[in-house]
């Protein structure tokens, strides 16, 4: 006799639809949505988990409409931003989310020496790494294009900000790409989302853990394309890596990047990359692009300066160097 | 009633031209309306202009279904004024590989090979030099030979189609009065 | 009856042609069947990397080009474009990709998105690089 006569069969049947039944029903999962867009000159990502009660998708997108504004606020091409109507004035009252910007981006600058630096615009100008057709400026031409910049050449009078020279350009790359990503985070959390991660372009910012779970974020091999050095894992927090080569192009050997050295105006050497952890993405970026300028040890003389941030700096020849904080939070990958 | 010699001749060649234009107008017109219409995928078209140049190739000769081929493409550019555009290249390529193939297969498989079959080879054959064209000019990814089974398998099946149509066609003009009265020959004309 | 009427006029000739390229055409689908697996997904603009994301994870991407946005959906291992501002949605019934090698080009926005396989197993043991 066949061990399938037809009863048999049947209370398998049901015993086969009742666990997948059960397996549907008993843990109607959170809903992850992750979307992308290309903002800021580079893909923004941002992953939501949450009931599906909660208004996932619809924040999700509002978040990315709250980049696109402070985008359009801080970028020196649009011509309604802020930057570029400053460009004929003097003085100028600015948007609250500027002068934000400013203010941490000020104070940043004055604690790591001018190493952190928002008047290089036209410094950034005459390289133009982050443009199609960078090149390499004559020594002269770098010198002309250092002044006006520099400490002291910005100052922020309430809501009103000021220079000091009418040729300085203002530039916030190294800093307002953080504080989109802190803006997006908030209408996050004011849409009752508590897990949720916002990446622009390696720099991140979690809200909340991963379902129970740190989040593992991995950092980049400044040398290796395809390795990373290990993985952290964090819950509510910002993670900013800058490094030197993300944006740079190569001439006679020597490779020209994007973060510079206010001091001399050519790209920083002293680094090949920076990860900084702190609970914002605005702080956490412009002290990743000083502590980068900056190198391993003033670095992390700096990075003590601010309670509750963490970083590690890998120097010119490749060694790492972190502070005691990251060191507890990093897996190194292993090989 | 007879006529004479020269006469049959002369009547021969204004049949053929009549034929001829008439091949190329309808040929137009079936290609102008395809062009038109969206096509289900890109760049697939059913190719029914083509049975008008399988026709003058049976009736006419090989020369004749050239004539109709580019004709039925410089016309149809000109009507839908994408002369010299990605679009027109692509069909020139198509076509003339096309007739290439189906004129040497005429040739060599002569009364051994049917419409069906010339017409088969001349819809794999516009399938064939579409993609190398557009490999050369257009597209420039490897990734596109990855659709050539596609295009080939309809190739085959709008091949038979026409063929088939064209095979009809070819029968009932060959059995027409038109084509017996004063008539010296009704195939291949050298 | 459509059948036979194709048949009755076939000669051997036109038989081993159609199935001589049958053959040919039967071969080539096998031998595409056989590409394995696409692991990433791709989209580049003009030769230049826009965005690069592992097929396993389900998202959402939205490009915005020359004449509109172009939202690339990635799930179940397979990449596809839900919608694109552009006229004639090409690249929306180009359907699924998902094996290596495989494409979806966006003529009027300029995208071109395709699958990648992955160099050596590289499983996935961090959810966002930082960079």
């Amino acid at each position: 006799m066949l061990p399938f006569n037809r009863p048999t069969l049947i209370v398998v049947l049901a015993l086969v639809a009742v666990i997948f039944g059960l397996r549907q029903w008993g843990s109607a999962p959170p809903e992850e949505i992750r979307k992308s867009r290309i903002l800021m000159d580079t893909v923004v990502e941002i992953t939501v988990f949450g009931s599906p009660s909660l208004p996932l998708q619809e924040s999700v997108d509002a978040a990315f409409k709250e980049m696109e504004r402070i985008e359009a606020l801080t970028s020196f091409f649009e011509e309604k931003s802020d930057l570029s109507r400053l460009r004929g004035d003097a003085g100028f009252e600015v948007s609250p989310e500027t002068a934000a910007i400013i203010t941490t981006g000020l104070e940043i600058a004055a604690a790591s020496g001018g190493a952190f630096d928002m008047t290089l615009g036209r410094l950034k100008n005459i390289w133009q790494i982050e443009g199609d057709q960078p090149r390499l400026p004559q020594p002269e031409e770098i010198q002309e294009a250092l002044s006006g910049s520099g400490f002291g050449a910005l100052v922020l009078e309430g809501r009103r900000l000021v220079r000091r020279a009418p040729e300085t350009r203002i530039d916030l790359g190294g800093i307002a790409k953080g504080y989109a990503i802190d803006c997006a985070i908030a209408v996050l959390k004011k849409a009752g989302i508590e897990h949720a991660a916002v990446n622009a372009g390696g720099d991140i910012r979690m809200l909340g853990d991963r379902r129970g779970q740190p989040w593992r974020i991995a950092i980049q091999h400044p040398r290796q394309p395809n390795r990373y050095l290990g993985r952290l894992l964090v819950r509510d927090v910002a993670v900013v890596t800058s490094g030197d080569y993300e944006r740079f192009f190569e001439k006679d050997g020597i490779r020209y990047h994007h973060l510079f050295d206010p001091r001399t105006g050519y790209p920083a050497t002293a680094s090949q990359s920076v990860t900084v952890l702190a609970d914002k993405a605005v702080l956490a970026d412009a002290l990743a692009t000083a502590v980068f300028v900056l190198g391993p040890k003033e670095g992390i003389a700096l990075l003590d300066k601010f309670p509750g941030t963490e970083g590690m700096i890998v120097g010119a020849d490749g060694t790492p160097v972190y502070t005691p904080g990251f060191g507890k939070l990093i897996e190194w990958h292993g090989n | 009633m007879t006529s004479s010699a020269a006469e049959a001749v002369q009547l021969e060649k204004i049949r053929r031209e009549i034929f001829l234009a008439l091949f190329i107008a309808l040929a137009v017109a079936i290609y102008t309306v395809e062009a038109l219409l969206p096509s289900p995928v890109l760049g697939l078209r059913l190719g029914f202009a083509n049975i008008l140049a399988l026709a003058a190739l049976f009736l006419f000769g090989a020369r004749a279904a050239w004539t109709v081929t580019l004709a039925r493409i410089f016309i149809g550019a000109l009507l839908l004024g994408n002369l010299f555009s990605p679009g027109f290249l692509l069909s020139l390529a198509g076509g003339t590989a096309a007739m290439t193939l189906m004129s040497a297969a005429k040739t060599l498989g002569g009364r051994f090979i049917s419409p069906i079959g010339v017409s088969v080879l001349g819809a794999v054959g516009h399938i064939a030099g579409q993609m190398l064209v557009a490999s050369l000019l257009l597209v420039r990814h490897p990734g596109l030979w990855n659709l050539g089974p596609v295009f080939m398998l309809v190739a085959v099946a709008t091949g038979v189609m026409n063929g088939l149509a064209a095979s009809l066609l070819i029968e009932t003009l060959r059995g027409h009065p038109v084509f017996h009265y004063g008539s010296v020959a009704n195939a291949d004309h050298p | 009856m459509a059948w036979k009427l194709i048949f009755s006029r076939m000669t051997l000739m036109d038989g081993v042609i159609i199935i001589a390229l049958l053959a040919g055409i039967v071969s080539s689908f096998i031998y595409m069947g056989q590409r394995r697996e696409g692991s990433r997904v791709v989209v580049e603009r003009e030769g230049k990397i826009l965005f690069a994301a592992s097929l396993d994870q389900e998202r959402e991407v939205s490009f915005s080009g020359p004449v509109g946005e172009t939202v690339l959906i990635v799930r179940r291992g397979a990449a596809f474009i839900r919608r694109s501002d552009c006229r004639d949605k090409v690249c929306v019934r180009m359907g699924e990709v998902a094996k290596v090698g495989d494409w979806i080009a966006c003529v009027p926005n300029r995208l071109l998105v395709r699958v990648e396989g992955d160099e050596k197993g590289d499983k996935r043991e961090y959810d966002i690089l930082s960079r």
